[in-house]
């Protein structure tokens, strides 16, 4: 039972570190993307190949690597941005999926082809020997909190400000001088790096990195993370990760097949869209939001703007 | 003075110092402007230069073509033939975002402020840097980007209070009445460091009260020696603001001069209201 239970938190952890990046792309730039999984494969096959090949699996070595991969990877998917608004841009996510983990796929001599790598020696950072579950969930939490704590920064300087800004109005937020192409494909470069991070972190734990488990539904299961977790607030992601990631524990648990993971996550994604436009965590920040409002003489009805994006 | 102080006192500037005085910084130009959406001439030949200090005000039925006229000097939108030079810089048809930045700021005829922003932080935006702007200095070098930022709120609070929205400046902009919104957009402007500033029918919508303020706001601005070009359907304000009109119609100046000499003909009474 203690292995389930630090499984599910070492799956929801990592897939917090994917998707948290990811939720400033779709809840500030509203765009919708759909090649985040590939990202998160590349990071994935950074550490495989490095460990496999036994150039190092030291941790403080892989992760900034896969920083550099994932990020310019994320930079040259990202330019389009430039050109396609909103929602062409899926269909370009789309096509990069798909070269991407074809690529990968028929990259043999690196990927090792379509059954991937599996079998390296376990990760390292500074000759200390990451091995038990424990051992992963005291790595993972610090660079949770390093992540969380950038996003949060981000947000509260002047960059996160435009973000706001940019969700609202891009027609005045250029006559206010910031591009919004340009703060579009930062945070899009920025979930990329996460996403490549949380690769490796993934595959590290695994001990297997294989093309097919990042292909186009993963990458439909880390958007749906997202939406269902709430997009425009930071702790959404971390609800949805938390929820997606063990889906399948959840369903075992009640007897349903591991197949109908895709049937639940669906029918939620429905729910999310018809009454929860702000997700899980929007619910939150709403009913918070209600309490003050009650809270408050009814002498103030001006507050009602919609605070959802501010939580 | 440090360094830092420095700064603040020089960008703090653009908002209560004298701005486009010296005449050729901030002059703004319109050469030979043509456009046409489809088959429809929407500007046939606009030529004006904005005199520095001057209230210049647009008047013409709707549907004239003063907006257009609006988009084409604030950038963004690309005349078919023509210039525009502001600041003895060529800026036909460069991006809002660049134009903004070299102090030739524009309002927009529905506001637009940012509604889940408080109002410092509407003026904060408008008068953050490139640098401010950066990811990748937010994210490696913390400190500079927080004092740059603190700079920026600076500029922002003097902003805000020379509308005289300071004891407002921590409520979001989504709560503020309609007129105060269209102070809030002009304060935008001020944090920009505007020295030109395009106004998009700024007293449309507002009552006796707040057009007083209004026209306070831009006689103030007038005497620090911006430029300032409005479109106004309130003919009372252009003739107590404006030192100077133009009369368009289809997107043809049909008159200028003052308002009492363009207002007196007869013709263009008929034009405008239909008779």
């Amino acid at each position: 039972m203690i292995y389930i239970i630090q499984t599910i938190v070492i799956y929801s952890l990592t897939y917090s570190i994917a998707v948290m990046g990811l939720s400033l792309v779709v809840g500030y730039s509203q765009i919708f993307v759909l090649s985040q999984a590939a990202v998160f494969g590349v990071g994935s096959f950074t550490y495989a190949v490095m460990s496999s090949r036994n150039i190092t699996s030291d941790l403080l070595i892989v992760i900034p690597v896969a920083i550099v991969i994932g990020g310019l990877l994320s930079l040259v998917t990202g330019l389009p941005l430039f050109r396609l608004g909103g929602d062409y841009y899926i269909v370009a996510s789309l096509a990069f999926q798909y070269v991407i983990i074809q690529g990968l796929v028929n990259w043999t001599s690196v990927s090792g082809g379509p059954p991937g790598l599996f079998g390296f020696s376990s990760p390292s950072i500074l000759g200390w020997n990451i091995n038990s579950n424990m051992d992963f969930i005291y790595v993972l939490v610090p660079i949770l909190v390093l992540a969380l704590g950038s996003l949060l920064w981000v947000r509260r300087m002047p960059y996160g400000r435009a973000l706001v800004a940019m969700a609202d109005d891009e027609a005045a937020l250029a006559a206010g001088g910031v591009k919004a192409d340009s703060l579009r494909v930062g945070v899009f470069v920025l979930a990329g790096t996460l996403a490549a991070v949380a690769g490796v972190l993934f595959t590290s734990f695994l001990n297997v990195a294989s093309p097919g488990d990042y292909g186009i539904s993963e990458s439909i299961l880390m958007i749906s993370m997202v939406l269902v977790g709430g997009s425009r607030s930071l702790i959404g992601p971390f609800i949805g990760a938390l929820f997606l990631s063990s889906l399948p524990y959840w369903l075992n648990l009640v007897n349903w097949s591991v197949y109908m993971t895709g049937v639940v996550t669906g029918v939620l994604l429905l729910l999310v869209a018809f009454f929860l436009p702000d997700g899980v965590a929007g619910l939150a920040t709403s009913w918070a939001h209600r309490r003050r409002i009650h809270g408050q003489s009814r002498q103030a009805p001006s507050v009602e703007p919609s605070l959802g994006g501010q939580s | 003075m440090t360094a830092e102080k420095a700064l603040v006192f020089s960008r703090a500037g653009h908002v209560s110092h004298s701005a486009g005085r010296d005449g050729g910084a901030s002059r703004l130009v319109a050469r030979g402007l043509f456009k046409r959406f489809g088959s429809q001439e929407v500007i046939a030949g606009f030529d004006h230069d904005l005199e520095p200090g001057v209230v210049t005000g647009l008047v013409g039925p709707n549907g004239a073509g003063k907006t257009t006229i609006f988009n084409l000097l604030s950038g963004g939108l690309k005349p078919d033939s023509g210039t525009v030079t502001f600041a003895d810089q060529d800026v036909t048809g460069k991006p809002m975002h660049v134009v903004s930045r070299m102090g030739l700021g524009r309002s927009f005829q529905d506001v637009r402020v940012f509604p889940a922003l408080d109002c410092l932080d509407n003026c904060a935006l408008y008068a953050q840097t490139v640098r401010e702007t950066s990811l990748v200095r937010t994210l490696l070098m913390p400190r500079s980007t927080a004092r740059l930022s603190g700079v920026s709120r600076q500029v922002a609070t003097e902003a805000v209070e020379f509308v005289g929205l300071g004891s407002k400046k921590d409520n979001l902009a989504g709560s503020l009445s309609y007129a105060d919104q269209k102070l809030l957009a002009i304060a935008r402007l001020l944090a920009i460091g505007a020295t030109t500033l395009l106004l998009d029918e700024p007293a449309s919508g507002l009552d006796r009260r707040g057009v007083e303020k209004l026209m306070e706001v831009i006689r103030r601005l007038r005497d620090e020696g911006r430029t300032i070009l409005l479109i106004e359907h309130n003919l009372d304000v252009v003739r107590e603001m404006c030192q100077k009109v133009l009369f368009l119609d289809r997107g043809r100046v049909l008159a200028e001069g003052t308002p009492d000499d363009v207002f007196a003909r007869t013709e263009l009474a008929e034009l405008y209201f239909g008779a």
